[in-house]
């Protein structure tokens, strides 16, 4: 009886401390339309965005995440390039259904309606920007929380092919100004993949020949 | 008669291994090294660790890049993981010297012939005198520079170039007859931490 009740104790004091940790707590629909609204008027502003980036891939079979960087370029309304320059030097870019990789010298031209993880990935990242989260389709389930730092949206893929390499996508927006400070998905695999965004300069010079696909 | 054909055999395998490498006119072919001699060089440690390289995959005109994970338990065990360089993860299986098991393959990859080939190509690359067929190429008798097996289709051929420390950092894998090729270079990611 003494052991059922330190258990119980136990249990309850172990759970309390990480519910007081997490503070993540589920928005209501007006607190969902305020923030769309702010993400809008945000979106409306944004032609352009430069940022750095940090990419971290966490692997169970890692004892540490893997880092790269580099600098990720956006520009309204299809536009985006993600230019790794460490460890190797490797750009991903995406203009409407193009994507070109580019690395080593060698030059990979992608048609996006042929890799739907990549569409849907753009799909999200565009609608983001753009602030038409909400209305990315019937493909997703989407719910919004927020934490101590801002505004997180989960995105879940309902499409059985997406569903079958990624679980979730979450996107952590700050909470003043909805700017995108992060991206997580999280994999069939197990691993996930974060990318942190800093030092973000709006409408800066960002020329359509940085989206040059051939 | 037979020196023609030896002859002709090492142009064959002169043009299909080595291309233009000078490093082949000093190399010695051995023929069907016995397997259970042992004395074929390693080209990958046996240290439990965990090793980064970056891939060129090339089948025909089409490209794709990524990163290779390899992480060894022992001699025998080890793990290796393929994502892309945007982080998504496509195959992670494990090779116990026989069998191979896959933890995850995403769907496009998930083909017998393909995941076979991969499982083939790793099992030489961890150990070269893996087969009585095998011909190997050396410069000095400690160091393993390419290696040839199979015929036709199943034609495999591994270059290993730019050792350091004892191990190539850069290992190219061809399937001639499939017009498939795989190069590995040690990444620049910082091993040690990982």
């Amino acid at each position: 009886m003494k052991k059922t009740l330190l258990a119980f104790f136990f249990l309850f004091y172990t759970s309390a401390a990480l519910w007081s940790q997490s503070d993540i707590k589920k928005l209501t629909s007006s607190e969902i339309s305020v923030f769309d609204l702010k993400l809008k008027s945000r979106a409306e502003k944004t032609v352009t965005l430069v940022a750095d980036f940090r990419q971290e891939k966490k692997m169970d079979m890692l004892k540490n995440k893997m880092i790269s960087k580099g600098e990720f370029k956006y520009k309204r309304e299809d536009k985006m390039g993600f230019f790794y320059s460490s460890p190797m030097v490797y750009h991903m870019i995406i203009n409407g259904q193009w994507l070109r990789a580019f690395s080593n010298g060698s030059n990979m031209v992608f048609d996006l309606n042929n890799n739907p993880v990549m569409k849907e990935i753009r799909g999200l990242i565009s609608a983001s920007f753009s602030g038409n989260l909400s209305r990315v389709g019937s493909n997703y389930k989407i719910e919004y929380f927020s934490d101590n730092e801002g505004i997180i949206v989960s995105v879940v893929p309902l499409n059985r092919q997406l569903a079958s390499i990624i679980t979730e996508i979450r996107i952590y927006f700050g909470r003043q100004n909805a700017e995108i400070r992060r991206l997580k998905i999280e994999e069939r695999s197990g691993s996930t993949t974060e990318y942190i965004f800093s030092n973000q300069r709006i409408n800066t010079d960002v020329h359509d020949e940085d989206f040059k696909i051939r | 008669m037979m020196k023609i054909l030896k002859s002709g055999s090492f142009l064959f395998l002169f043009f299909f291994v080595a291309g233009c490498s000078p490093l082949l006119k000093e190399g010695k072919w051995l023929q069907n090294t016995p397997f259970i001699s042992g004395n074929i060089p390693y080209v990958y440690d046996t240290i439990p660790s965990t090793q980064v390289f970056d891939f060129t995959m090339v089948h025909k005109k089409s490209e794709m890049t990524g990163i290779v994970i390899i992480k060894t338990s022992d001699a025998k065990s080890r793990r290796v993981v393929m994502t892309s360089p945007f982080g998504m993860t496509f195959l992670d299986f494990e090779l116990d010297g026989i069998n191979i098991k896959i933890n995850y393959c995403i769907e496009q990859l998930n083909r017998e012939k393909v995941i076979y080939l991969l499982k083939k190509d790793f099992e030489i690359l961890f150990k070269p005198n893996h087969n009585y067929i095998t011909k190997y190429l050396y410069t000095s008798p400690d160091r393993l520079d390419a290696l040839e097996q199979g015929n036709g289709i199943t034609k495999t051929l591994m270059r290993f170039e730019n050792y350091k420390d004892n191990w190539p950092q850069t290992i190219l894998i061809k399937h001639p007859y499939l017009r498939l090729s795989l190069l590995l270079k040690k990444s620049d990611y910082d091993q040690e931490s990982l």
